[in-house]
């Protein structure tokens, strides 16, 4: 029985590729069967976040704990094979020159229930009657669940997934993100998972961490981070966003959207207010200010862009058919924005 | 659920960082790789190095020996039949690929199949198949003899180490071009011919150049291929550099002039190597991905169907059946002379185990070099492998003698021992080893030895369960095809082999050179024999 407050402690974590910060002093905290997520643009360091808790890299500074051990650490590094870490990865790497039940057998080697725990983990996977099979036999979304159970065998206190459904069809991929899920989940596991794919983090995680840069900018459960974001790149990265600047007097915004109340610091100057597409109703009014420019259609929605008044520019988000480019439009904010100052400051904690 | 297992893992979870550091990749190679990688390296380099240090000892004395006339001779003859080959492995191959690549000739496969043969023949066989064939007591001579024809035309020299050598060598070229044509992206052919082009112009502007890299690689085999060569102008006596080499070697008197040489032999390797990087680097050619790989649409040959018939047919019956032909007669004749080949089986075996010493130490060293090379920072392990390279473009004459320097004067313990010779293999066709063993190893995802040790495996033992079997097939190919060629090298064994041993290739070699083809032809058969099936297996991978 777990007593821990954490399954994994990063502090202070550092990792430097020459001139590149790829990690910069990243301070992360995971509870005993959380799924967090890990969000970012490629190249922001989450892979190498994730890389640096399954001991493949060594960490300029800082410390990392797993459990009640630290893995990491002044004077410190445990091997990468004794730290109860199970990884799965982009590619899934099974081994091509051995079975199913032998890939999933390979970490549970020599253990005195090795044969149980192979079977446990295939069954939990759905994959018991594939033992046999080589990995190239298999589809995509098989191979990627035998590289789950292989992950899950030896019953790790974390499991790190990297991307894991990116080579997945499009078609396939959300069944097999709430599969797994639902699996690890079974298997009660603390799990880390990266992802630069912002509906997949925002539907599956407990709790997202944004990386941007090498930094984590917003740590938040999902829907906190996605009404409530901490910078405007989270808020530009986690959905889409229209920005509107906005003058401030007497603790009132006033855009080219109309007067809001803004709370908080600025009593006086410019602002930048952010509102969500799907915040903003249209109705069709000939003597409308704002006009649609363009539109695109999705099928249950569509987007449309809007040209306000002062020549500002949002994103519309309509439920089904869009409107044609040139119909005059009023628009009504349907939620509370939310703040920026003016000059895009760096982002930070 | 996952305290359970705790007591169950069987690893102490306390490591020092220093151990850690040691054994994990991202923290630099671990040391056993690394000393015998440098090993390696350093056995390549020092006798070369030493060959240089000596030549460059003898000063003056050097320089006027090289500055005489008859090293200009040797020069140009070595340049003229390095050219007169490469150009005339390249005007029969390029033809030849093209037509069984683009072209509805029929028996295409068959073809192909004849036509890459011909790469089994060692260079010192082609020497005896001309002068057992053409020769002055040749086949075609006692054949023609009852007809009154007295004499043929002359054979030595020039114009027979120029035949034997393209006959021998064009399969490098035609190897090249056909995959180069196979992989051609289509497209451009048909972009051409939307603006109008014809299908002749088409090939001469925009299908031809763009062979160029391939030709350019296949003629730059050849090139280095006869500059090397030893078999053949030594037994049709064309004086180029190895043979006057391998002259001055033998008379002992003048060893100096010898090293000179070689070093001159090797600057002209260079200077090859360094012309082919410089026309590759000027234009980028892409094979085409995916596109290319559309079955090629063939251009009917209509009435120039006989012609290209004749042509591929000609080259085989001069390649292939002449060869054959040339042997078969000699091997009856010895049969009817009641010969005796009771030297055979001994031949036989110290051929077969010294390349099998040689293929087994060229897999065992290569793995660990390809593993460095191919797992750590390029710019750590380069030297690494251009040291392995090294000896791929150097003539095997160059590396035996600068190991008879070596092993006469800085180490006589190994000097005459089957080490130096086995090492002496080692330095020339390890390439071909590590070649295999590092493309094996590229398709090996890191991710599956980082699955390894998440699952608890260490370094070793992930080496021992993933790596190494992966690799398996590709090291074992390296081993193979190291075997194959050491069993038909000639020069190395000639200079390095201890006093008294003799292989297949070694005798093949002074029985033609001393005219006993009756005696040589049943040699050639049981090297022929034990070459040509692990050859062919080969060919289809080996540029």
């Amino acid at each position: 029985m777990s007593i821990n407050l954490f399954a994994i402690r990063c502090k202070n974590v550092t990792k430097r590729f020459g001139s590149v910060m790829a990690v910069d002093h990243v301070d992360l905290t995971v509870a005993p069967g959380e799924f967090l997520s890990l969000l970012g643009p490629s190249g922001c360091g989450k892979t190498t976040f994730l890389r640096l808790i399954a001991g493949f890299e060594v960490p300029d500074t800082g410390t990392i704990e797993i459990g009640d051990i630290r893995v990491v650490g002044p004077k410190r590094w445990i091997l990468p094979e004794r730290r109860r870490v199970g990884m799965v990865f982009q590619d899934y790497a099974l081994f091509p020159h051995m079975t199913v039940a032998k890939n999933v057998a390979y970490g549970v080697r020599k253990w005195p229930d090795q044969r149980e725990r192979v079977g446990n983990a295939l069954r939990l996977v759905g994959l018991d009657s594939f033992r046999e099979r080589m990995p190239h036999e298999l589809s995509g979304g098989q191979q990627q669940r035998v590289a789950l159970a292989r992950a899950l065998a030896p019953e790790p206190d974390v499991i790190l997934l990297d991307e894991p459904f990116s080579n997945l069809d499009v078609a396939l991929r959300a069944r097999i993100r709430a599969e797994t899920r639902e699996i690890l989940d079974r298997a009660g596991a603390t799990v880390i998972f990266v992802t630069h794919d912002q509906e997949e983090a925002l539907s599956l995680a407990d709790r997202v961490a944004v990386m941007w840069d090498g930094r984590i900018v917003q740590v938040g459960e999902p829907e906190e981070l996605y009404c409530n974001p901490a910078s405007r790149e989270v808020a530009e990265f986690v959905g889409s966003a229209n920005f509107l600047s906005a003058m401030v007097t007497d603790g009132h915004a006033e855009c080219a959207l109309g007067r809001f109340a803004v709370n908080g610091a600025a009593k006086h100057g410019d602002l930048d207010l952010m509102f969500r597409p799907e915040d903003i109703a249209l109705t069709i009014a000939p003597d409308g200010a704002s006009r649609v420019v363009a539109a695109t259609f999705y099928g249950h929605d569509s987007t449309v862009t809007i040209r306000l008044e002062t020549g500002e520019h949002i994103q519309v988000r309509l439920l089904g058919a869009p409107l044609a480019p040139g119909t005059r439009v009023h628009c009504q904010v349907t939620a509370e924005p939310r703040t920026f100052s003016r000059s895009p400051q760096p982002a930070s904690l | 659920m996952a305290t359970s297992s705790k007591t169950t893992f069987p690893f102490s979870l306390s490591e020092t960082f220093r151990g850690g550091r040691r054994t994990y990749w991202s923290a630099g190679p671990p040391l056993l790789l690394v000393v015998v990688s440098s090993v390696v390296a350093i056995s390549i380099l020092l006798p070369l190095a030493y060959l240089l240090l000596r030549a460059a000892g003898a000063g003056d004395e050097l320089w006027r020996l090289l500055l005489r006339p008859r090293s200009a001779v040797i020069l140009f003859n070595s340049v003229a039949l390095a050219s007169a080959v490469t150009f005339s492995t390249i005007a029969i191959a390029v033809p030849l690929a093209w037509l069984v690549v683009r072209s509805d000739l029929p028996l295409r496969r068959l073809w192909t199949g004849l036509l890459i043969v011909p790469l089994a023949v060692p260079s010192y066989v082609g020497g005896f198949v001309l002068i057992g064939a053409l020769g002055p007591r040749g086949m075609l001579q006692r054949l023609l003899e009852p007809l009154g024809v007295e004499r043929l035309p002359e054979i030595y020299g020039f114009p027979g180490a120029w035949l034997a050598l393209t006959l021998f060598t064009y399969p490098y070229v035609f190897l090249v071009v056909r995959a180069a044509l196979q992989g051609m992206d289509r497209t451009l052919e048909e972009a051409s011919r939307s603006l109008g082009q014809s299908g002749w112009t088409t090939f001469w502007r925009v299908t031809l150049p763009q062979l160029r890299p391939a030709m350019a690689a296949g003629g730059l085999l050849v090139a280095l291929y006869t500059l090397s060569d030893f078999g053949a102008v030594s037994l049709l006596q064309f004086d180029t550099f190895t043979r006057v080499i391998y002259v001055h070697y033998q008379g002992s008197f003048d060893r100096h002039l010898a090293a000179g040489l070689a070093l001159v032999l090797v600057c002209m390797t260079l200077l090859i190597l360094v012309l082919e990087h410089w026309s590759r680097g000027r234009a980028h050619y892409h094979s085409g991905t995916g596109k290319g790989a559309r079955s090629p649409r063939r251009v009917s040959l209509g009435r120039w169907r006989l012609p290209a018939f004749l042509l591929c047919a000609s080259i085989v019956l001069f390649a292939l059946v002449m060869p054959a032909l040339t042997v078969s007669y000699w091997l009856l004749r010895s049969v009817a002379l009641t010969a005796n080949f009771s030297a055979l089986p001994g031949l036989a075996w110290n051929s077969l185990w010294v390349s099998a010493a040689a293929g087994i130490a060229a897999v065992v060293l290569a793995v660990p070099v390809a593993y460095l090379t191919v797992r750590f920072p390029r710019r750590l392990t380069k030297p690494f492998e251009y040291a392995i390279y090294l000896g791929y473009g150097l003539p095997g004459i160059v590396i035996a003698l600068s190991l008879v320097f070596f092993g006469a004067n800085v180490a006589p313990f190994i000097y005459q021992t089957f080490f130096l010779l086995i090492a002496a293999y080692l330095i020339r066709f390890l390439p071909q080893a590590y070649g295999n063993a590092r493309t094996s190893l590229l398709q090996v995802q890191p991710s599956l030895e980082e699955a390894s040790r998440s699952l608890g495996r260490s370094w070793h033992g992930t080496l021992r369960t993933i790596t190494l079997p992966l690799v398996r097939g590709g090291a074992t190919a390296g081993g193979i095809l190291v075997f194959v060629t050491t069993l038909k090298e000639l020069p190395i064994t000639l200079l390095l082999g201890p006093i008294g041993f003799k292989t297949l290739a070694t005798e093949v070699w002074s029985l033609t050179a001393e005219g006993f083809f009756a005696d040589a032809a049943p040699v050639i058969f049981v090297l022929l024999s034990v070459s040509l099936l692990p050859t062919l297996l080969f060919v289809g991978k080996e540029p």
